[in-house]
């Protein structure tokens, strides 16, 4: 079913979710987090208070770790997010981290997280495991990933600073989709486009951005609509807030729902 | 369901020097942008008033807005001291009455309810003995006083809301990471309020209203720096009541302006 953008914006002046407008539409958030954060409270971060915010606005699937798993230890947070999805296995995908700073647990980690607790996607925190996208110490998981196309969500170190090396990457393992978290980032975006748009096998993942001023459409009017994915950043951040930047920005209602679902759900092979 | 009046605490116009073409704003695109976003009216300041000097931005805004029924105006303040700020500002810049002495009187003579600050920007404190002037004045007529985050710590904000209670203080551009903060200077200072534009916490909205009440909030955009719609969309799908939500997309801002006399 067609999204029904004016429907959706009406609901939303009239102080209610838009959840009815949604229907029939698929909708993949491809950025969440589960769990409490060192630095803030965020109230109700709980997996089924994730799913209820979910369910508020209409969000099908999420794609999520625990923030253990990037802040704290990586395993023990990739156990909670292997129990996250396995309380929600319909509206939940698993995403593995991996940590860089732990060499010797990396392939059998990668092994455990993708052939055991069956994670869909690979992440990668370069801001927090303070590596480069490009540091050695990634090259084992970014092969694993690339030998069973994996996808992997990379935040990167810095967006403007390390895209090029993302796209040489990409390039490389041209068969892997390379999703660049935080793509929308207003001081980062025409470089970001710059050295990525060209590279086919680069996402661009608006997390955290979105509210930018014409980001969203700054960003489709360079990359096209295929390859822009909706994220939220749920618990970190408020889904219907990252929500509402897709619904409210001036692009197609086909790209809206490309960006919505239908992109993500291509790189998961789900049936749209 | 009518659509609920949506008046934004948080916009501002002008060409600034330093901020890239698509967040710039004149007049006639903020309105183009608030009929798209279904957005009623708007508090307005001057990009010029931030980044460069009140007097100047002011005026501007001044200019800009004339005549315009949904825009109501803010200014940026600077403390009394130096006699930078108008009525002791040069008659050709403001008009008559340049002697006035009671700067908060006179700016509500001209139809401004509500003033924003930014310290650090201009390069002052907000020491009592830096404020206290402006802050009785405030008080004496509860003129609304908002402020960005960044531009002050937290004891600051703990010190001028208890030593000028009667002022109401409206934090603004708050960002997602306060609410270790700020949940301690709410429950300690009714008189404090804040603008919802970035705070984009999950359930955040839900969790202060049961907290300490909806009346403590204030819808705003943070245009042209922000997407109107984001924040919007997150007010709506708010767990609160219908009441509520009423109360920060326009009644509580409507509220605090009303009683600035």
């Amino acid at each position: 079913m067609a999204i029904d953008t004016v429907s959706a914006r009406q609901a939303v002046w009239e102080m209610q979710a838009p959840i009815d407008a949604l229907q029939g539409v698929l909708v993949i958030d491809c950025h969440g987090h589960i769990g409490p954060h060192s630095r803030y409270y965020v109230p109700h971060d709980d997996v089924d208070n994730i799913v209820r915010a979910m369910d508020i606005v209409g969000v099908d699937k999420l794609c999520t770790d625990s923030l253990t798993a990037l802040e704290g230890d990586y395993k023990i947070g990739n156990d909670m997010t292997a129990a996250a999805v396995a309380k929600h296995p319909e509206r939940l995908i698993g995403r593995g981290c991996i940590n860089p700073n732990y060499p010797d647990d990396m392939e059998a980690e990668c092994q455990r997280c993708f052939e055991q607790l069956g994670m869909r996607v690979m992440k990668l925190h370069c801001t927090w495991h303070d590596k480069p996208v490009d540091d050695p110490a990634y090259r084992p998981a970014i092969e694993y990933a690339a030998a069973r196309r994996i996808p992997i969500l990379a935040h990167l170190r810095h967006e403007a600073q390390q895209s090029e090396a993302y796209a040489k990457l990409a390039q490389e393992f041209s068969d892997t989709a390379f999703i660049l978290a935080h793509a929308t980032e207003p001081k980062s975006l025409d470089t970001v486009v710059k050295h990525c748009a060209s590279v086919e096998n680069v996402y661009f993942d608006i997390t955290g951005y979105p509210m930018c001023f014409r980001s969203m459409e700054r960003l489709v009017g360079a990359v096209g609509g295929d390859r822009v994915l909706f994220g939220s950043d749920i618990a970190w951040l408020n889904l219907p807030y990252e929500l509402g930047a897709v619904l409210f920005a001036n692009i197609s209602d086909e790209d809206r729902e490309k960006i919505l679902g239908l992109n993500m759900a291509r790189l998961l092979g789900m049936q749209g | 369901m009518p659509k609920v009046p949506l008046f934004d605490a948080n916009c501002c116009i002008g060409r600034s020097s330093r901020r890239p073409p698509w967040e710039t704003t004149s007049v006639e695109e903020l309105l183009r942008e608030m009929d798209y976003c279904g957005i009623e009216w708007a508090m307005v300041h001057h990009v010029t008033a931030m980044e460069h000097h009140p007097n100047i931005g002011n005026l501007a805004l001044m200019n800009e807005i004339a005549g315009q029924q949904r825009l109501v105006p803010c200014w940026v303040v600077l403390p009394g001291h130096t006699g930078e700020m108008p009525p002791s500002v040069p008659e050709w810049r403001y008009g008559a009455e340049v002697r006035h002495h009671r700067p908060v009187s006179w700016m509500l003579g001209r139809g401004i309810r509500a003033v924003r600050m930014c310290p650090k920007l201009h390069g002052y404190t907000l020491t009592p003995a830096v404020w206290g002037e402006l802050f009785t004045e405030l008080g004496h007529h509860r003129v609304p006083a908002f402020i960005d985050c960044d531009q002050l710590s937290w004891s600051e904000l703990d010190t001028i809301c208890s030593e000028f209670s009667r002022v109401p203080m409206v934090l603004s551009n708050t960002g997602y990471r306060i609410s270790r903060d700020l949940y301690g200077v709410l429950k300690q200072h009714r008189n404090l309020f804040m603008e919802i534009s970035r705070y984009e916490v999950h359930f955040g909205i839900d969790d202060i209203c049961e907290r300490f009440g909806a009346r403590r909030l204030l819808f705003g955009t943070g245009y042209p720096k922000y997407a109107p719609g984001c924040a919007i969309t997150m007010l709506a799908c708010a767990q609160i009541s219908a009441h509520d939500k009423e109360l920060i997309a326009s009644g509580n801002l409507r509220r605090l302006l009303e009683e600035a006399t």
